[in-house]
C-alpha cells in the first residue's frame, strides 16, 4: 500500500468546504403575524413587547405593533392597562401582583382586532445560588448554579445583560469649536462609558429527569478573553424565571426553529401554536408564549484582574494610533472623522496629536453615564 | 457429428497399440443388470480381446446376460438387441459404437453397399490424416438416463437437482432450466434447487444464466430422478461465446417490480471511498430512493426507511448502515447477490409495507480453501473460506474493520464532522452442510458494531446481532421443504460522559425469534406451490436512561418491554393457463397479538389521546393478548406474453407492518427506537396496484421494461409539533396516523452482457403524506396532503461498464435527481433578544437538484490459473464534477443575524484507491 500517503494527501487538498451561504429564492410570503412577547413579572414591572413578524429580505429588525392596548386581568380583580409605543412595547407596573392570583393577557389592536391569553398560572422562581465564571478555551465561561428543593420549578429560563467598562485610550483636552481649537469641558466624560447588550439565545434548562429539581453548571456565556467586553471590568446581571412545561416546550422548539435546524439528525421545524389566540379570528396564527411569575436576579463582575496571563490570546487591542497633523490639514482631517487630542508646539509651529473619533470620544460605543452599580 | 468422429479416430489411434495375445472366442457369463463394464472386463479376461469404447455412451446400457459357451458374436447379438448399439471386430479389436457401426474393411464399389456409411468412412479417412485435436467438454455429451425404465403409462416424469458451481461447489440460484421442444423449463430457486416436469424420452436440457458457461446435458428421462448439473463461471463475456441464451427471465416471469443484482455488478458501480456498497448500488435502481448520500436506508416507491424488510440469509436486520449511513453494513465478499422486491412481494414475505430486500450470503468453497483480503481507504477486510468436509460442508468467514478516523480529520471544521470518532466492524460466518441428497443444512451469523461521535459530548453506539439457521429437506423431485429459525437483535447504547451530573446512557434495543416452514411444490411444470406458515416472537426494550456513573443525578427511566407474537400462514400459486398466461395467486393471513405484562391506557373514543382524556388505564398480565390484529393481505399477478419477447403484467398486493420506527428526523438518527402495534397504535397498510410492460431486443440481451404503480397507505406515524419520540410513556399521545399516496411510472434499459453493459433507468414517482388528526389542532399542513421528505419526481441513473480487456474495465455512474423537498423559512420576528424564523408549511420548497458522476477503473493482475495469490486494483474518482449537491440547508442565528447555510457532504472530486488480492 504504497500508495496510500499521496492519496492521502490528494484526498486532503482536494476536500474543500462543504459548508456556503444559502440564500433561498422563497416567495414573499409575507404573512404580518402578530407576535406577543413578555412576562408577567409579579413584583417588579411587565414589559409586554408587540411585533409583527415581517418578510426575511426585510432590512427591519423588528416591525412594531403600536397604539395597542394591553389589558392584565387578575382572577381576583386586579385591573392594569397601557399602550404601546412607537417601538411596540407597552411597560405596565405589576410591583402588587401576587403569585396567589391568576393573571390574563388581553391585547387589544389599532384596528380592532383582539387577542387573549387563559388565566395563567404564576410560577415562582428559585433564588439563584451562584453565579460564576471559569477560564475556559481562551476566555471566561459563565455559568450559573440553582435548585429548587421543593422541586416545583424543573424548567427554567434565563436571560441577561451584559455591561462593560470602555476607556478611550488617548484623554483629549482640547475640541474644535467653533471654527476654533478649545480646551473641552472637563463636566463631559469622553473618556470612560459603558456598553450594554442583552442575551439574544433561548437559554432553557430542564430537571424534569433529575432525581433533585439542581441545576448546575449551566453556560450562560461565554466571553473571548482578548474581548474588549473584559479589557477593563465587565459585569453580567442574570434573570431567572420558572416556567410550565408547556411554556418551556414551546421556546424549546422556538429554539430549535432558529438555532438548530439543518444537521441531519435535527427534527424537521414545525410551528407550535403559542397560549394567545386571536378572540376575532380565531384561525389566525398568533406566536409568542406568555407566562407569569415571579423572576430571580444575581450580578457577577469579572475584572481584568482576573484574566491568567497578559498574552496575545488575554489582551484587548483597539487600533488606535495617533499622529501628528499641521495647523493647515486640521480641517482636513476634522472632516475625516479624526478628533484632536491635544496642541503642542513643535519648531514653533502648532502642532495636533490627533487621532479616530472612536480612540477618543467612547460615547460612541457606550453611555457615558457610570452605573450605580459600578464598583470604583 | 464432429465429436464422434473424433471418437473414431481416438478409437484407433489407441487400436494400433494392438495385441498379440491368444485368445478364445468362447465366454461363460451370467451378468444381471450389471453396467456393460463389467461385461468387458469378463470378455477381456475371458478372451483376449480388447475392447475400445466411449464409456459415457454406454452407461446407461444394463446387461443382463446369462451364456454359456457363447462366442463373442453372439453375445454382443444378444446384449445389443432393441438398442442403438454396435460392435465391430477387428483383429483382436472390438469396438463398440452407438448410433453407427464401424465397418472393418473397406467396401467394394460394386457390392452395391449403402452410399451413406461410405460417406462415413471417408470422413474418417479423412480425420485420421488430420491431427487437429481439440478436447469437448464431455458431460455435455454424455447421455444421462433418469429413472429406470418401467412399464409405467404415465407420459411425463420429473427431473429435479441442484445447479451447482463446478469450481467451488456453491449452488447458483437464478438459473433457467429448459427444454427446446416444447419449450418448457424453470429457473433455480434460492439454493440453485430445480424440479421440471418432462415428456419422458430424450431431451437436451439447457442450462442458462448471465456469468455462467451456457451448458446442457443429454438426458433419457424414464421416470422420475435427480440430476445435479456442475456449471463452469463464465470468466469473462469472451467474444467467441455467441449470445444465445434465453435470459428474458422478465419477461416469462409473473412477478414485476423485481430487481436481481449480482455481487459482480454490484462491484463494479464506483462508490465514495471505493468501498464496493451494496445499499448504494440498490439505491441506483428505478424506484428506490433516498433523503441523501449519506443517510441510513432507501426508500421504495413512496415507503418511508422502516417499511423495508432487509433479509440477509433469512435474518433480520433493523440497522443497515455503518456510521449513520455513510456505509453500508455489509460485507460485499460474502454477498452472492441481492434481490429487491418492490410490487410483487412473494406471500411467504411479510411484515413490511414497502419491499423486501433479499441478500444472499456465498456459501464456502466446497473444493478448497481459498480467501480475499481488501485494503482500502476505509476499511480493511479479509474473508477465508474452504470446505471442512470436502464436497459436503463448507464455511465462509468474513470479517471487516474500519480505520476512517483520520479521515474525519481531513473533512473542513465547518462541516462538524472534524474531531468525530468512528469505528465499526461486522463479522460474517455462512456455514453450510450438506448431509445427503435430501437434506442440506445451513447456518449464518452475522454481527455488526458501531461505536462513534459527531464531535459532540454523545457517543453513539449501536449493533446488529443475528443467527439464522435453515434445513432443507427435499421431499421427492415435486416437493421440498426449508425450515428456518433464527434470532435477530438491534440494540444500541449511547452515552454521554463530559458533565459528571448529567451523564448518561440512554439504550434501545429490540430483539425477534422467528420460525419458518416454507414449501415449495412442482405438480407439473405448469403449476407450482409456495405454502408454509411463519411466527415471528418480538421482545421489544423501547428505551431506558440510566445515569452513566453514581455522580450523575440523571433519574433511571425505563420503558416497560414490550412483547408480541405476529404469525402468519400463507400460499402462493402459479398457473400457466396457457402459454402466454400465467396467474399468480397468493394470500397471507397473518394474525399478530400485543402481549402483556402492560398498563394501558383507553381513551375516550373520537377524542384526542391526551391525559385528559384517558377513560381508564387496565393492567394486563405477563403472556395475556391486550390486542390482537389480523386480515388477510392478497399477492395477485398474471402475466400475458404477446410474444417471446414482450410482455404484459399486471399486480395487485397488499401489506401489513405491525411494528413502526418512530424518527421525527428526515434522516434515520442514531436514536430512532422502533415500536410495536399496541392497543392505541394501530398496523400499518398498504396497497399497490401495478401495470408493466417488458419488451427484450437483440435475442434478450437488451431488457426494457415501463412499470407504473399507484400504492396506499394507512397508519403510517407522523408527530405532533414538538412530540417527543425518546422515553415517552404516552407515545400514542404525540403521533398523528397519516395517510399516504404514491404513484410513479419507471422505464428501465438494461444489457448486462457483452463488452458494454449496465443500465439506465428514468423514474417519475411522487408521494404525498397527509395527517388524519382527530382533534385537527396538530394535524401537518393544516391536515393536507404534503410531499414526503423523499418525494423526487424526477429520477435518472446510468449505470456503465465497459470492458477493454480480460483485465482492464471502465465503470461510470450518472445520477441526477430532483431535490428533495424542505420547509424553510418564509418569514421572521423577533423574540428573546434574538432574530427567529417563521416556517413554511412542511416540505414546501426542494432543495437545488442532485446530480453526481462516478468514474472508476479495475485492474486486474495477471489470469495465470496456477498462481496463489490473484490481486486487483481499483482507482476512481467519486463526484466527478466537483459537484456541491447540497445534503441540507439550515439557518442560524448568529449575531442577532439569520444566516442560510447550505451543507454538501461530499462537495467535491474524492479521488480513491482499493487493492484487492485472491488467495487459496
Amino acid at each position: 500500500m504504497k500508495a496510500t500517503p499521496i492519496i492521502m494527501f490528494l484526498f486532503a487538498l482536494l476536500f474543500c468546504a462543504c459548508k456556503d451561504a444559502f440564500t433561498p429564492q422563497v416567495d414573499a410570503k409575507y404573512k404580518n403575524l402578530l407576535v406577543v412577547e413578555g412576562f408577567i413579572s409579579i413584583g417588579t414591572s411587565t414589559t409586554i413587547k408587540l411585533s409583527r413578524t415581517g418578510d426575511l429580505q426585510d432590512w427591519q429588525v423588528t416591525v412594531p405593533e403600536k397604539n395597542a392596548e394591553v389589558t392584565i386581568t387578575g382572577n381576583k380583580g386586579t385591573l392594569l392597562n397601557g399602550f404601546s409605543g412607537e417601538d411596540g412595547q407597552c411597560v405596565l407596573n405589576t410591583e402588587n401582583l401576587s403569585l396567589e392570583e391568576n393573571y390574563m393577557l388581553s391585547i387589544k389592536l389599532a384596528d380592532g382586532k383582539t387577542y387573549q391569553t387563559a388565566y395563567l398560572d404564576g410560577k415562582a422562581s428559585p433564588k439563584i445560588d451562584s453565579l460564576n465564571f471559569a477560564v475556559e478555551s481562551k476566555g471566561f465561561q459563565v455559568y450559573i448554579h440553582t435548585h429548587d428543593n421543593s422541586g416545583n420549578t424543573r424548567y427554567y429560563k434565563w436571560d441577561y445583560q451584559e455591561t462593560w467598562e470602555i476607556r478611550s485610550p488617548f484623554p483629549s483636552s482640547v475640541e474644535y469649536k467653533n471654527g476654533k481649537v478649545v480646551t473641552r469641558d472637563p463636566n463631559i466624560n469622553i473618556q470612560y462609558c459603558w456598553s450594554t447588550s442583552k442575551s439574544s439565545h433561548i437559554l432553557l434548562e430542564t430537571t424534569e429527569r433529575l432525581t433533585e429539581d439542581k441545576v448546575t453548571f449551566f453556560p450562560l456565556i461565554h466571553i473571548i478573553g482578548n474581548s474588549v467586553k473584559v479589557a477593563y471590568m465587565y459585569s453580567i446581571l442574570v434573570n431567572q424565571y420558572g416556567l410550565t412545561p408547556e411554556a418551556y416546550q414551546y421556546l424549546v422548539n422556538m429554539r430549535k426553529n432558529t438555532e438548530q435546524i439543518g444537521s441531519i439528525f435535527d427534527s424537521q421545524p414545525s410551528e407550535l401554536q403559542g397560549n394567545i389566540v386571536c378572540t376575532s379570528n380565531p384561525g389566525e396564527q398568533v406566536i409568542g408564549w406568555v407566562s407569569a411569575g415571579t423572576v430571580s436576579q444575581k450580578r457577577l463582575f469579572i475584572s481584568y484582574k482576573d484574566k491568567p496571563a497578559a498574552s496575545y490570546d488575554w489582551v484587548y487591542r483597539q487600533s488606535c494610533e495617533a499622529f501628528i497633523s499641521s495647523q493647515d490639514s486640521l480641517l482636513y482631517y476634522l472632516g475625516g472623522n479624526k478628533l484632536i487630542i491635544d496642541e503642542q508646539l513643535r519648531d514653533g509651529k502648532v502642532k495636533y496629536s490627533m487621532s479616530s473619533r472612536e480612540c477618543i470620544d467612547c460615547r460612541l460605543r457606550g453611555s457615558n453615564i457610570k452605573p450605580d452599580y459600578w464598583p470604583n | 457429428m464432429k465429436i464422434k468422429l473424433f471418437l473414431l479416430v481416438f478409437v484407433f489411434l489407441t487400436a494400433l497399440r494392438g495385441s498379440a495375445q491368444e485368445r478364445t472366442k468362447y465366454l461363460n457369463l451370467h451378468l444381471n443388470n450389471q453396467p456393460l463394464m463389467q461385461l468387458v472386463k469378463q470378455i477381456e479376461l475371458q478372451t483376449g480381446y480388447r475392447i475400445y469404447y466411449e464409456t459415457a455412451a454406454f452407461d446407461s446400457l444394463k446387461v443382463n446376460i446369462s451364456a454359456e459357451n457363447m462366442p463373442v458374436e453372439k453375445v454382443f447379438d444378444q446384449v445389443f438387441t432393441g438398442t442403438d448399439f454396435y460392435y465391430s471386430i477387428f483383429k483382436n479389436a472390438v469396438f463398440l459404437t452407438k448410433g453407427k457401426k464401424i465397418l472393418t474393411h473397406l467396401p467394394s464399389q460394386f457390392t452395391g453397399k449403402k452410399e451413406e456409411i461410405v460417406k462415413e468412412n471417408e470422413q474418417l479417412v479423412a480425420d485420421l490424416s488430420t491431427k487437429k485435436v481439440s478436447v469437448p467438454a464431455t458431460l455435455e455429451n454424455k447421455l444421462y438416463t433418469i429413472g429406470r425404465s418401467t412399464n409405467s403409462t404415465k407420459a411425463t416424469a420429473t427431473i429435479a437437482g441442484n445447479v451447482r458451481n463446478s469450481e467451488t461447489g456453491e449452488p447458483i440460484p437464478g438459473v433457467y432450466v429448459f427444454i427446446d421442444n416444447p419449450r418448457l423449463g424453470v429457473v433455480t430457486d434460492a439454493f440453485g434447487f430445480y424440479s421440471l416436469t418432462l415428456p419422458k424420452g430424450k431431451h437436451k436440457l439447457n442450462v442458462r444464466s448471465v456469468g455462467l458457461k451456457d451448458t446442457h446435458r443429454q438426458i433419457l428421462l424414464q421416470n422420475d430422478g435427480k440430476l445435479d448439473i456442475n456449471v463452469a463461471e463464465e470468466p469473462f463475456a469472451l467474444k467467441e461465446v455467441v449470445i444465445t441464451t434465453d435470459k428474458s427471465s422478465n419477461i416469462r416471469q409473473t412477478q414485476m417490480g423485481i430487481e436481481k443484482l449480482d455481487i459482480k455488478t454490484i462491484k463494479q458501480v464506483p462508490t465514495v471511498f471505493g468501498e464496493a456498497d451494496v445499499l448504494r448500488v440498490v439505491l441506483t435502481l428505478p424506484g428506490v430512493k433516498s433523503v441523501g448520500e449519506s443517510s441510513t436506508g432507501f426508500n421504495v416507491r413512496g415507503g418511508s426507511v422502516d417499511q423495508n424488510l432487509i433479509l440477509f440469509n433469512d435474518a433480520t436486520i433493523y440497522n443497515p448502515s455503518h456510521f449513520f449511513g455513510f456505509f453500508s453494513a455489509f460485507n460485499s465478499e460474502v454477498i452472492k447477490d441481492v434481490q429487491l422486491y418492490k410490487s410483487s412481494i412473494p406471500a411467504k414475505f411479510g411484515g413490511r409495507l414497502s419491499s423486501v430486500l433479499e441478500l444472499n450470503g456465498r456459501e464456502g468453497n466446497k473444493k478448497q480453501f481459498s480467501g480475499t483480503a481488501g485494503i482500502g481507504l476505509i476499511t480493511s477486510k479479509l474473508n477465508i473460506e474452504g470446505p471442512l468436509i470436502k464436497d459436503k460442508t463448507s464455511f465462509i468467514l468474513a470479517g471487516r474493520t474500519t480505520y476512517s478516523n483520520w479521515i474525519m480529520d481531513v473533512l473542513p471544521k465547518s462541516t462538524g464532522y472534524q474531531g468525530a470518532k468512528a469505528s465499526f466492524y461486522d463479522l460474517n460466518l455462512n456455514l453450510s452442510h450438506q448431509q445427503n441428497e435430501k437434506n442440506s443444512f445451513y447456518a449464518t451469523g452475522y454481527f455488526s458494531n458501531d461505536k462513534s461521535n459527531l464531535a459532540t459530548d454523545t457517543t453513539f453506539q449501536y449493533s446488529n446481532r443475528n443467527i439464522a439457521l435453515r434445513w432443507k429437506h427435499t421431499f421427492n423431485n415435486k416437493i421440498y421443504g426449508i425450515l428456518s429459525a433464527g434470532h435477530d437483535y438491534y440494540s444500541y447504547n449511547n452515552y454521554s460522559n463530559y458533565k459528571d451530573d448529567v451523564d448518561y446512557r440512554l439504550k434501545f434495543d429490540i430483539a425477534q425469534s422467528n420460525l419458518k416452514a416454507n414449501f415449495s411444490y412442482y405438480p407439473n411444470v405448469k403449476w407450482n406451490i409456495d405454502f408454509g406458515a411463519s411466527t415471528i416472537y418480538y421482545k421489544n426494550s423501547p428505551g431506558s436512561l440510566e445515569p452513566y456513573s453514581n455522580k450523575s443525578l440523571v433519574i433511571a427511566d425505563v420503558l416497560p418491554k414490550e412483547q408480541a407474537l405476529e404469525s402468519a400462514v400463507f400460499a402462493e400459486q402459479r398457473y400457466d393457463l396457457t402459454d402466454a398466461i400465467t396467474l399468480n395467486a397468493g394470500l397471507r393471513y397473518s394474525f399478530y397479538s400485543y402481549l402483556g405484562p402492560a398498563d394501558v391506557n383507553f381513551y375516550a373514543s373520537g377524542f384526542e389521546k391526551n391525559d385528559a382524556n384517558i377513560v381508564s388505564v387496565e393492567s394486563y398480565g405477563n403472556g395475556k393478548p391486550i390486542k390482537t390484529y389480523h386480515a388477510p393481505e392478497f399477492r395477485l399477478g398474471a402475466r400475458f406474453a404477446l410474444s417471446p419477447d414482450f410482455s404484459v403484467k399486471a399486480g395487485y398486493n397488499t401489506q401489513r407492518q405491525y411494528i413502526h420506527m418512530l424518527s421525527n428526523t428526515t434522516s434515520v438518527s442514531p436514536t430512532d427506537v422502533w415500536k410495536l402495534s399496541d392497543l392505541n397504535i394501530a398496523p400499518q397498510e398498504g396497497s399497490q396496484i401495478s401495470l408493466g410492460l417488458y419488451k427484450n431486443f437483440k435475442s434478450n440481451t437488451i431488457e426494457t421494461s415501463l412499470e407504473g404503480y399507484f400504492k396506499k397507505i394507512n397508519n403510517f406515524l407522523d408527530y405532533k409539533s414538538g412530540a417527543v419520540l425518546i422515553l415517552n410513556h404516552k407515545i400514542e399521545q404525540d403521533v398523528l396516523p397519516t395517510v399516504g399516496k404514491a404513484y410513479g411510472l419507471e422505464f428501465m434499459v438494461k444489457k448486462l452482457s457483452g463488452k458494454l453493459n449496465g443500465w439506465v433507468s428514468y423514474t417519475y414517482s411522487r408521494t404525498f403524506l397527509k395527517t388524519e388528526d382527530v382533534a385537527g389542532g396538530n394535524s401537518i399542513n393544516g391536515g393536507q396532503y404534503y410531499p414526503a421528505n423523499y418525494d423526487k419526481p424526477h429520477d435518472f441513473t446510468l449505470i456503465g461498464n465497459y470492458r477493454f480487456s480480460h483485465r482492464v474495465s471502465f465503470s461510470l455512474n450518472l445520477t441526477y435527481s430532483t431535490g428533495r423537498p424542505i420547509t424553510l423559512p418564509v418569514g421572521k420576528y423577533y423574540y428573546e433578544g434574538g432574530q427567529r424564523l417563521l416556517y413554511s408549511d412542511r416540505n414546501q420548497y426542494r432543495i437545488p437538484d442532485y446530480f453526481r458522476s462516478d468514474i472508476s477503473l479495475n485492474v486486474l493482475g495477471n489470469h495465470k490459473k496456477a498462481q496463489l495469490m490473484h490481486n486487483s486494483w481499483t482507482f476512481g474518482i467519486y463526484n466527478l464534477t466537483g459537484r456541491k449537491n447540497v445534503f441540507s440547508t439550515f439557518f442560524a442565528s448568529e449575531n442577532k443575524i439569520i444566516n442560510g447555510y447550505q451543507l454538501s457532504i461530499f462537495g467535491t472530486a474524492i479521488p480513491f484507491i482499493s487493492y484487492n488480492i485472491r488467495f487459496r
